[in-house]
């Protein structure tokens, strides 16, 4: 098995309209390796996670993720893949009409566990990140930050092999990012490979690991 | 196994949507049912059209002359032939004998006289006849018919109106095709505004939809639940309006039953039989499952999710 988790070959990616998001981008990740994906807003961040995870097909270059060229697969198989990945989504996406259980519990339900495991590994997965006590509230008498790690707690539920963070420390203060970061670092220690797009390089730069500078789409920067 | 739990997953996760805000429900329910007791008043009037078209419409007759002499085993050659051609438009016959012919040409005063010289002369010309009644205004088949009596050995003579056969057949055309056309048009409304208020349904579920997708879920594990949450919908709101529409025709029987004993008649309006309520459903539920289909594929294009 390659140590390539992730591999980029020559990556484009253009929205409807003509308009280019990705031009030319290569790079590799290897497994258990946690990258900071770093760029100012619309360089292009949010679509190369999407990319990775199968939300997006490139117009064009490989996309490989954990041996699966991403860019040759059907819809049906990258839906498939998606289940062994984990994503936080920048906006979060977190469903306002159930409770913090409810929200962790789909993506379990999504891969047909039973419900006594499920409850198991979703009370797990919400004591991980610390909201044990707020299992049953509704997403609205969260924080921001007690939001943030809802949605981890649902990306990483169901165990999977690549988290990927859209920018999970934004629109959060110093301290709240540091221990969302924490829990990155506690996931990655599992050997969990982790990708995190961020547009504040100072609360990077501690933690020494690699950085991927995006700019326009490209590496640079 | 795992295909049936995921089932009744679907239908649980469903029941409890509609029975977590109930009112919400309720009033989409009863926007259904409204429109589809719409749709179920139209087909009874139209059914009920076809009906006293058939009972009170004069269809054509068809008269047979018989040979003379032909006996009584000749008639029941003839009858015999006649209950073995297709039942479907001959309602009854009645067999007029000639001497009942020549009772009835006494009857009418200005016959009278040739009645009483027929007599006098004891040579009866008049011919045994058969009157078939028919059920039809279909001008070719009953040509068809009074073609193949005429061939039969001990006939005559047939004869039939056509110009009041093909006057009957136009105006029944026209009736079907009004009712006809009446029908498709409130089927068609239907469709749209049924399609429009699922669509109207699904957007209002779009986040968990495209969550689903985002995380994992496929097609049909998104489309599970909420095709099970329209089917439930449409059956309930199917039911209430049969339910509704039977029980209105009831309710209008009783207040016809009155008047129409006043004119000697046993009009009554027939409600929708479980052959129609089982077209209404099917059709509905089948339509209902394509516009949760086509709404959810609509959300994921809509959000660019592969």
């Amino acid at each position: 098995m390659s140590n390539q988790m992730v591999v980029f070959e020559q990556v484009y990616k253009k929205y409807p309209g003509n308009i280019t998001a990705v031009e030319n981008l290569s790079f590799n990740i290897e497994r258990g390796e946690l990258v900071f994906l770093a760029g100012h807003s619309g360089a292009g961040k949010s679509t190369i996670l999407k990319l990775i995870a199968g939300i997006l097909t490139a117009t064009d270059g490989l996309v490989m993720v954990n041996g699966i060229d991403l860019s040759k697969t059907k819809q049906n198989h990258r839906t498939f893949i998606r289940q062994h990945i984990g994503f936080i989504f920048q906006d979060h996406k977190i469903l306002f009409d159930r409770s913090v259980f409810d929200n962790v519990r789909l993506a379990l339900d999504v891969l047909g566990y039973g419900e006594k495991e499920l409850k198991n590994r979703v009370t797990k997965a919400i004591a991980s990140v610390g909201l044990e006590h707020k299992i049953h509230a509704m997403p609205e008498q969260l924080s921001g930050g007690e939001q943030q790690r809802l949605c981890i707690a649902r990306a990483v539920v169901h165990r999977p092999k690549i988290l990927i963070a859209d920018e999970p420390t934004a629109n959060l203060d110093r301290g709240n990012a540091l221990r969302i970061l924490e829990l990155f670092k506690m996931f990655h220690k599992a050997g969990v490979t982790i990708i995190i797009s961020a547009h504040d390089e100072n609360i990077l730069s501690d933690y020494g690991k690699r950085i991927i500078r995006i700019n326009q789409g490209q590496l640079g920067g | 196994m795992k295909t049936i739990s995921m089932h009744i997953r679907g239908f649980v996760l469903a029941l409890v949507k509609i029975f977590k805000s109930p009112i919400e429900h309720l009033l989409n329910i009863l926007t259904l049912t409204v429109i589809i007791a719409t749709l179920g008043s139209v087909l009874v009037i139209s059914k009920n059209i076809s009906i006293i078209q058939k009972n009170n419409v004069n269809f054509p007759q068809i008269v047979i002359y018989l040979k003379d002499n032909v006996g009584q085993n000749g008639i029941s050659t003839v009858e015999a032939a006649i209950n073995k051609f297709n039942s479907k438009i001959i309602k009854n016959y009645q067999f007029i004998s000639k001497e009942q012919g020549l009772s009835e040409l006494q009857k009418d005063e200005s016959l009278k006289q040739i009645a009483s010289d027929v007599i006098s002369s004891n040579n009866n010309p008049i011919p045994d006849v058969l009157i078939i009644n028919t059920s039809t205004a279909d001008n070719h088949r009953l040509q068809m018919l009074a073609g193949k009596i005429s061939k039969l050995e001990m006939v005559s003579d047939v004869q039939m109106d056509t110009n009041y056969a093909s006057k009957i057949e136009n105006l029944v055309k026209f009736i079907s095709k009004i009712s006809n056309l009446l029908q498709i048009a409130f089927e068609i409304i239907l469709v749209i505004v049924i399609y429009n208020l699922i669509r109207l349904q699904m957007l209002l579920r779009k986040d968990e939809i495209i969550v689903s997708r985002l995380i994992g879920a496929s097609d049909s594990f998104i489309m599970r639940p909420l095709a099970y949450y329209a089917v439930l919908q449409i059956l309930i709101a199917t039911a209430f309006a049969i339910y509704g529409v039977n029980l209105f025709v009831i309710y209008l029987n009783n207040m016809f039953a009155n008047l129409a004993s006043l004119f000697g008649s046993n009009f009554r309006l027939y409600p929708l039989d479980y052959m129609q309520m089982l077209q209404i459903s099917g059709i509905l539920i089948i339509f209902g499952v394509f516009a949760v289909f086509l709404a959810v594929r609509w959300v994921f294009r809509g959000n660019y999710v592969a």
